[in-house]
C-alpha cells in the first residue's frame, strides 16, 4: 500500500523528468544553427510498477510508479551520413579541380588578346611585313620586338604553371597533414566514446565532433566510414584502414620537384609503405591536377614545350640553315627539356640593322619563309603527319577549356546532388524550433501539473496530520 | 519531409546565390559583348572563335602589306611612264634629225640635247621608292647609284674623242617575290639590266649618229630606239597587270575579311536584346527570391507565439 509520501516522491520525478526533457530542447534550440549537430531528446518511460495489497494484505494489483528518463536520444541515420559522404568526396573534389582550373584559364588568358595564340600571329605578321620591305630597320625593330614578346608570353605562361603547381603541391602537403591529425582525433574520440557508452553515458555531442570529423576526412580523401557495435568508427580509403578503432595509420608525403608521391606509414603493421592513392575527394583531385605523373597542368605545360620545340626548329632552321654556329640562330633556349622556360631572342641577333643574315639589302626570302610558318605543318606536332603552331596550340588550348568546362559541369551536378543529400541529412537530423516550441510547451504542460500535483498531495497530508486524528 | 529553421536559411541563401550568379554571368556577357568570357565557358565556340580571329588577324596584315605593295608596283609605273616619255622625245628629235636639210651644227645640238636624256634616263632607272632603289633587284640599298654613267675615255676606235659611251649596273638579277595573300606569290620588281640596257644603248647610239651626221645611222638608231622602247612598254604592261592581280587579291581579301567577322559574330557576339531582356526577367526573379527569402526566414515560428 503506497503512501501519500511516496506519492509526493512520484511527482518530485515527474518534475525532475520533465525538467530534463527542458534542458534537452534547450541545448536543441541552442544548437539549432551549429554544423553538424544532431538533434537529441529525452527517452521517457513509465517507471516500473510496484505490486500493492489492500488492507487485509492481499495482493489487489501493480501501481505505477511515475516517470523517468531513461537517456537522451541522439537522432541520426547512418544510412544517411554514409550517402552523403560518399557524395561529398566527389563533389568537393570536382569544386577544387574546377576552381584550381578556372584560376589556370584566368592566368593563361588565351581568349583575350593577350592570348598565345593572338602573340603567335603577331609574330608571324611582323615577319609577313618584314618580307615586303626586308631592309627597313622600323620593320625590322617591330619584328625582334614580336619575337621577343611571344618568346616572354611562352616562358611567362610556363612560369605560371609552375608556381600554380608549387602551390597545390604544398595544397596535398597540408592536407594530408590534416588527415594525419584529424584520423588521430578519431581515434581518440573512438576511446572516449566507448569508454562512456560502456559506463552507460551517451556521449552525443562527442559523436556529433566525430561525425563531423568523419565528414571532413571523406571531404579529403574520399573514406568510407563504418559504425561498429561497440560504437568505434572505423574509417577506410580504397580499402586500407585508416582508423581502426582505437588506432590509427599516417600517411606520408614525399615531395618530389614539382609532384608529390604518398605512402601509408602504418606504424606496426606488417603492409608498410604502400603507395597511397586516393580515387576521390579533395587530395584526388589535387594529384591529377598537380601531384601526380603526369598531371594536368604538367600536360600542359608539355604542350607549351611542344609549341616552343617547333617554333625554335622551325625558325633557326630558316633564320640560320647551315647550323654551321649556333650564334647565328634567331631564338636561343637551354636545351630540350627546358624550351619552353627559356625561350628567348638570341642576344647576338637583337640589332635591327644587321640581324637578317643575308648579303643584300632587299632579299626577303627568309622573312617571307618564316611568315609562311603560319600555316606550315610541322610533322609530328599534334599528329604524325603534323598541324601547323597555330592550329596545335588552339587545339591545345580548346582541349584544356573542355576539360575545365567538364570540372565545372561535374562540380556543379554533383553540387546539386549533395545538396539534397545534405537536406534528407539535415531532415533527419537538425533542429526544428516550431517542433522544439510544441515539445517545450508539451514538457511545460506536464511540469507545471506535476508541480499541481505536489500541492494536491501537501493539502492531502495536511488534512491527514492537522485535521484528523484526537490530538486537536 | 521534415523542413528544419537551418534548412530554410540554407536552401534562401543557395537560391539568392544561384539567382545573383546568373545575373553576374548576364552582366559580363552585356559589358563585355562577349557570349564568353573563358574557353571553359563555351570550348567550342571558343575555339572557333580563337582560330578564326587568327584568320581575320593574318587577313588584315596581307591587306595592309598589299596597300605597300602597291605603292612599290606604282613607283615602278610611273619611273617606266617617264622613261617611255623620254624615249618619245628621243624619237622626235630623231625624225627631226633624219630630215636631210639639216646641217652638221643642228645635228649636233640635237645630239646634245640627246645626251642630256640619256642623263635623265639614268636617272629615272636609280629611281628609288621609301629611299630604296626599285630597278636593283636585292640591291636595294646600295651606297652607290646603280646605274652609272662611264665617263672613261674609250681608246678604241671610233676615232672621235669619246665619253659617256656606255652605261655601267651593278643591278641584281633576282626578282623581288612578295606573298599578297596566303600562298599567293607576286613579283614585284624588273631586272634593270634587261629592261633599260638596249635603250641606253639607242640614246648613245643615236648621239653618235646625229653628232656624225649621218642620216643611214641616223635612222639605224631610231629603229634601235623603237624595240627599246618596246621592251620598256612591254615592262610597263605586266606591272599593269600586276596591279590588277593585287587588286584584285586584296578585293578578294578584303570579302573574306567581311564573311570572316561576320562568322567571328555569330561565334561570340552576344545577342544584346536577348541578353538584355533575359537579364531584366532574371532581375525580376531576383527581386521575388529576396521577398520570399525575407519572408521565408522571418515567419514568426511557435516560439513568438508562445506567452
Amino acid at each position: 500500500m503506497p503512501s501519500l509520501l511516496s506519492g509526493i516522491n512520484l511527482s518530485l520525478q515527474a518534475m525532475l523528468a520533465h525538467q530534463q526533457s527542458i534542458e534537452v530542447i534547450e541545448h536543441n534550440v541552442a544548437n539549432a544553427n551549429t554544423p553538424g549537430y544532431h538533434r537529441q531528446s529525452a527517452v521517457l518511460s513509465a517507471g516500473v510498477p510496484t505490486s500493492f495489497s489492500n488492507l487485509m494484505g492481499f495482493y489487489s494489483g501493480d501501481i505505477g510508479t511515475g516517470v523517468t528518463v531513461d537517456y537522451i536520444q541522439r537522432t541520426s541515420l547512418d544510412f544517411f551520413d554514409t550517402r552523403f559522404r560518399n557524395q561529398v568526396s566527389d563533389s568537393k573534389r570536382w569544386d577544387l579541380e574546377s576552381r584550381i582550373l578556372s584560376q589556370v584559364e584566368a592566368t593563361m588568358s588565351e581568349t583575350t588578346s593577350d592570348g598565345l595564340v593572338a602573340k603567335l600571329n603577331s609574330f608571324w605578321n611582323g615577319w609577313q611585313n618584314l618580307s615586303v620591305d626586308p631592309s627597313n630597320t622600323t620593320l625590322r625593330a617591330d619584328v625582334l620586338q614580336r619575337s621577343k614578346d611571344l618568346a616572354g608570353a611562352i616562358t611567362g605562361r610556363y612560369t605560371q604553371l609552375t608556381q600554380i603547381q608549387k602551390d597545390q603541391n604544398l595544397g596535398i602537403v597540408s592536407r594530408v597533414n590534416d588527415i594525419n591529425s584529424i584520423a588521430d582525433q578519431v581515434a581518440r574520440l573512438n576511446i572516449e566514446i566507448t569508454h562512456m557508452l560502456g559506463t552507460n553515458q551517451q556521449p552525443n555531442d562527442l559523436m556529433d565532433k566525430r561525425d563531423s570529423l568523419v565528414d571532413r576526412l571523406a571531404q579529403l580523401s574520399g573514406s568510407r566510414a563504418d559504425l561498429q557495435p561497440n560504437g568505434m568508427v572505423i574509417v577506410s580509403i580504397g580499402g586500407h584502414t585508416l582508423v581502426g578503432g582505437a588506432d590509427y595509420s599516417k600517411i606520408e608525403a614525399s615531395t618530389g620537384a614539382l609532384t608529390t608521391t604518398l605512402n601509408w606509414q602504418n606504424d606496426n603493421q606488417q603492409n608498410d609503405d604502400q603507395p597511397f592513392n586516393p580515387t576521390t575527394g579533395e587530395l584526388a583531385g589535387l594529384l591529377d591536377l598537380a601531384g601526380s605523373t603526369p598531371n594536368v597542368i604538367q600536360t600542359y605545360q608539355n604542350s607549351l614545350n611542344q609549341l616552343a620545340t617547333a617554333l625554335i626548329q622551325q625558325v633557326n632552321g630558316l633564320f640560320n640553315p647551315t647550323q654551321t654556329s649556333t650564334d647565328n640562330n634567331f631564338f636561343v633556349d637551354d636545351g630540350p627539356l627546358h624550351r619552353a622556360d627559356s625561350i628567348q631572342v638570341n642576344l647576338l641577333m637583337d640589332k635591327p640593322e644587321n640581324f637578317l643574315p643575308t648579303t643584300m639589302a632587299g632579299d626577303g626570302r627568309i622573312a617571307t619563309a618564316i611568315a609562311a610558318l603560319q600555316n606550315t605543318s610541322i610533322a609530328n606536332l599534334g599528329s604524325v603527319s603534323g598541324i601547323s603552331m597555330n592550329e596545335f596550340y588552339t587545339q591545345k588550348v580548346a582541349e584544356f577549356g573542355i576539360f575545365t568546362r567538364q570540372a565545372k559541369d561535374y562540380s556543379h551536378d554533383k553540387g546539386l546532388v549533395l545538396k539534397a543529400l545534405d537536406q534528407q541529412r539535415q531532415s533527419i537530423e537538425g533542429v526544428s524550433l516550431d517542433e522544439e516550441a510544441a515539445n517545450l510547451m508539451k514538457s511545460q504542460k506536464a511540469f507545471e501539473a506535476a508541480t499541481r500535483m505536489v500541492s494536491v498531495m501537501d493539502s492531502l497530508l495536511d488534512k491527514i496530520i492537522n485535521g484528523m486524528g484526537a490530538g486537536r | 519531409m521534415r523542413i528544419t529553421n537551418l534548412m530554410m536559411t540554407q536552401n534562401a541563401i543557395s537560391y539568392m546565390n544561384d539567382n545573383v550568379e546568373r545575373i553576374n554571368s548576364l552582366n559580363d556577357k552585356i559589358a563585355s559583348t562577349k557570349q564568353f568570357q573563358t574557353m571553359s565557358d563555351d570550348p567550342t565556340r571558343a575555339a572557333s572563335a580563337l582560330s578564326l580571329r587568327s584568320t581575320l588577324q593574318t587577313n588584315q596584315n596581307y591587306i595592309d602589306n598589299d596597300a605597300t605593295v602597291a605603292n612599290w608596283l606604282d613607283a615602278n609605273e610611273l619611273a617606266l611612264k617617264q622613261m617611255l616619255d623620254v624615249g618619245t622625245t628621243a624619237s622626235t628629235l630623231l625624225v627631226q634629225g633624219a630630215n636631210d636639210t639639216l646641217g652638221q651644227t643642228e645635228r649636233a645640238s640635237l645630239a646634245t640635247s640627246i645626251d642630256g636624256m640619256l642623263t635623265q634616263a639614268v636617272d629615272l632607272a636609280n629611281s628609288k621608292h621609301m629611299d630604296k632603289y626599285i630597278f636593283a633587284g636585292w640591291n636595294t640599298n646600295s651606297a652607290t647609284a646603280p646605274f652609272q654613267i662611264d665617263t672613261t675615255t674609250d681608246p678604241a676606235p671610233p676615232a672621235v674623242p669619246t665619253y659617256r659611251m656606255k652605261v655601267n649596273n651593278t643591278v641584281d638579277t633576282h626578282p623581288i617575290q612578295v606573298n599578297i595573300s596566303p600562298g599567293q606569290t607576286l613579283t614585284t620588281n624588273f631586272n634593270g639590266d634587261t629592261v633599260f640596257k638596249d635603250f641606253f644603248t639607242g640614246l648613245i647610239q643615236a648621239r653618235e649618229a646625229l653628232k656624225q651626221n649621218d642620216s643611214t645611222l641616223i635612222q639605224n638608231s631610231m629603229q634601235a630606239l623603237q624595240k627599246a622602247m618596246d621592251l620598256i612598254g612591254t615592262a610597263s604592261t605586266t606591272n599593269g597587270a600586276r596591279m590588277r592581280q593585287l587588286s584584285q587579291t586584296t578585293d578578294t581579301m578584303t570579302r573574306t575579311k567581311t564573311q570572316i567577322m561576320s562568322l567571328l559574330s555569330e561565334k561570340e557576339d552576344v545577342n544584346m536584346a536577348e541578353a538584355i531582356s533575359m537579364l531584366k526577367g532574371q532581375e525580376n526573379t531576383y527581386q521575388a527570391v529576396l521577398a520570399v527569402s525575407q519572408r521565408a526566414t522571418s515567419l514568426p515560428g511557435l516560439f513568438d507565439r508562445m506567452r
